[in-house]
């Protein structure tokens, strides 16, 4: 399921607003629904309500933001065009004394109420196992381990409404069986030195098997820190706690964090980018979202910029064939994506939205203006995100200056006056204001 | 920037011509009514070659303002053209904004300007002694062009007084260094150096002053 088109017609900021979000031509997927979309732009242009309207308009999904206005308003006004299976479809919101959604393809259409006594799942959705995922920008870091089946029967995972790391439930019974079975082993263990502590080559015997069976026994604890968290926790020379001594389920809690000296870094203590990395990726890590859609706002919050610099591509490996959308103020993050994944959202001159287009002429891959992937970040900044000062209002004033001792030399050489002290004062000051200003040209 | 020549007697949109002479002769006040806009705005970049009037960046391209658009001292549009009306740019800047609230569409005072510079400029005034299209204005007397930062600056010999002046209206009123004008500026000079080294032929098409001062043109 990938969203391929988003019109709106008038509601709120936005007024005949539409966005294609299909591949250019020329590219190799030409046509074809993005795989990942960045919404850029000034606050109050609507990124969040785009965001928080892909969940209403497919399942009725009412979100924080979403409770606050009147969902009558959006019918008649939200049309989007949609892929599932290739197969596309047309899903609009229409209001008949209750809100609908109509799902439209070439030949049949169905109409399914949205209601919370009335939700009516058509086919599609059924086999639809998977479950949209939205990571707001205000996630809960409170990392008490609750269990909440909602999270696993709602058709949207929202954890702007629940506890991100109530996710670790889905591996705590792997994890409680893992542990249970390395305790049997090492009580046999005992056992056997007990009873055979002069025979050594039935102590090497127990050790082995414990040996092999970690060797063959699927670690969840392992597989988590090897294939999803020690990368990333590596930026903060961290890793995840793998050798625990835990008896029962209740004492496994929440994943444990360790320094490199294997000193245990108690949950409280850890810091808001330890938090957001874990209870980002982890999440996805243990979904295994497939074939849905996944919404971040604001993914760069308490990121240091290397690490947002390699948080798109990473969360990308670590969903199978998902479209992902992307609410951003951070030009580190934007470089992540194409041109034409990026929407740009701007008001035009009577306050309504839209979308600067980064093309001229015909929307082929040949025709983008710029690629954040291959600009500097300054370029990106004054460029893309519309930051058009070099600096400070102080650097203005000193490049000012600059300029100025620059023309003046100039000058000074045409009239063939350099051996005058006025020009060797001039290189002073230009020395020093290059050196002040990293300006070196 | 560079001097315009905004000669008012070879107009082609001689019915935007006819209705303002019409209105100023009768002392009276300019309507709102856009009926005339796209006469007066390709007439602008006809006589400004398509660029901003101050930054000089490139805003309009040449086929929306061909003489033949003008049909019977109208601008008509031409829908299946590849450039529509609305395919430019630029806004519509009244040099001194005193004059919009009676003579909005008074030829003298219009120009075509970038847009986002115009959001930036609002209502600020501009020096009158720069503006482009007076007898006696060229950018040499105020100006000066720094090839290493790419920045304009007042004219080195100018008194500190009206120097300060310049720089303002620089930073502030016309934003000529403003980063991505002053980028989109150092870029084209060096694809212009480029492609005169490597022996191909640059169509100077924008940044016209800036070319100028910092290179020899074949």
């Amino acid at each position: 399921m990938k969203i391929s088109k988003i019109e709106i017609k008038d509601f709120h900021q936005f007024k005949d607003f539409s966005i294609d979000l299909t591949y250019p031509k020329g590219h190799a997927k030409e046509g074809q629904p993005l795989d990942k979309v960045c919404f850029i732009g000034q606050s109050g242009t609507g990124k969040t309500t785009l965001l928080e309207l892909i969940p209403f308009v497919f399942y009725g999904h009412v979100t924080n933001l979403i409770n606050k206005i009147n969902s009558r308003s959006l019918a008649l006004n939200i049309n989007f065009d949609i892929s599932y299976n290739s197969i596309p479809f047309e899903l609009k919101l229409v209001w008949d004394d209750v809100l609908l959604r109509e799902f439209k393809t070439k030949n049949e259409s169905h109409s399914i109420v949205i209601s919370k006594k009335k939700k009516i799942l058509i086919e599609w959705i059924e086999k639809n196992k998977n479950k949209l995922i939205y990571f707001p920008s205000n996630l809960n870091y409170d990392i008490d381990i609750e269990s909440n089946k909602d999270l696993f029967n709602a058709a949207v995972i929202d954890f702007s409404h629940q506890k991100v790391a109530s996710v670790w439930n889905l591996i705590l019974d792997k994890i409680q069986k893992y542990q249970e079975e390395e305790l049997q082993i090492r009580q046999e263990i005992s056992r056997t030195v007990e009873q055979s502590s002069s025979i050594i080559e039935s102590i090497k015997l127990a050790l082995r098997k414990l040996e092999d069976w970690k060797n063959t026994e699927f670690n969840p604890i392992q597989d988590v820190a090897d294939n999803c968290l020690d990368r990333l926790l590596a930026n903060f020379k961290l890793k995840v706690k793998t050798e625990l001594d835990i008896k029962t389920k209740d004492d496994i809690g929440f994943i444990k964090v360790e320094d490199y000296n294997k000193n245990e870094i108690p949950n409280g203590l850890w810091s808001t980018g330890t938090k957001q990395v874990i209870l980002s990726a982890l999440p996805l890590y243990l979904l295994k979202p497939k074939q849905t859609i996944i919404l971040f706002d604001e993914p760069e919050r308490s990121l240091y910029p290397d690490l947002q610099r390699t948080i798109v591509e990473y969360y990308s490996t670590l969903a199978d064939d998902c479209q992902f959308f992307y609410a951003t103020h951070s030009p580190i993050i934007a470089s992540s994506f194409d041109p034409w994944e990026i929407v740009e959202l701007k008001f035009n001159e009577e306050g309504k939205i839209y979308r600067e287009l980064y093309y001229e002429g015909e929307n082929h891959i040949d025709n983008y203006k710029w690629n954040p992937k291959l600009m500097r970040w300054d370029d990106i900044l004054q460029r893309v995100f519309d930051l058009q000062d070099d600096g400070s209002p102080l650097r203005r004033e000193k490049l000012n200056e600059l300029a100025t001792y620059n023309v003046k030399y100039r000058k000074l050489e045409k009239k063939g006056a350099l051996d005058q002290p006025e020009a060797q004062e001039i290189i002073k000051k230009i020395e020093k204001l290059s050196r002040e200003l990293s300006s070196w040209n | 920037m560079r001097k315009i020549d905004k000669n008012y007697d070879v107009l082609l949109s001689t019915k935007y011509k006819t209705w303002v002479d019409n209105l100023e002769s009768n002392s009276t006040k300019h309507p709102l009514s856009r009926t005339y806009y796209d006469d007066v705005a390709m007439e602008l970049y006809k006589c400004q070659q398509g660029v901003c009037a101050y930054t000089e960046r490139y805003i309009c391209p040449a086929e929306l303002y061909e003489s033949a658009r003008w049909v019977d001292g109208k601008y008509l549009n031409d829908e299946s053209a590849e450039f529509q009306r609305v395919d430019h740019a630029g806004e519509m800047d009244h040099f001194d904004p005193n004059l919009k609230k009676d003579k909005y569409w008074l030829w003298r005072n219009l120009f075509m300007i970038d847009a986002t510079i115009n959001s930036r400029k609002s209502n600020n005034n501009v020096l009158t002694y720069l503006k482009p299209d007076l007898d006696e204005y060229s950018p040499e007397k105020y100006f000066d062009y720094d090839e290493v930062t790419h920045k304009f600056i007042p004219n080195t010999e100018l008194s500190d007084e009206t120097r300060a002046e310049i720089q303002n209206m620089i930073d502030s009123v016309l934003f000529l260094n403003h980063g991505v004008v002053k980028n989109d500026r150092k870029d084209f000079i060096n694809s212009v150096k480029f492609k005169q080294k490597y022996g191909m032929t640059p169509v100077i098409d924008r940044f016209f002053t800036a070319v100028r001062w910092c290179i020899v043109l074949e």
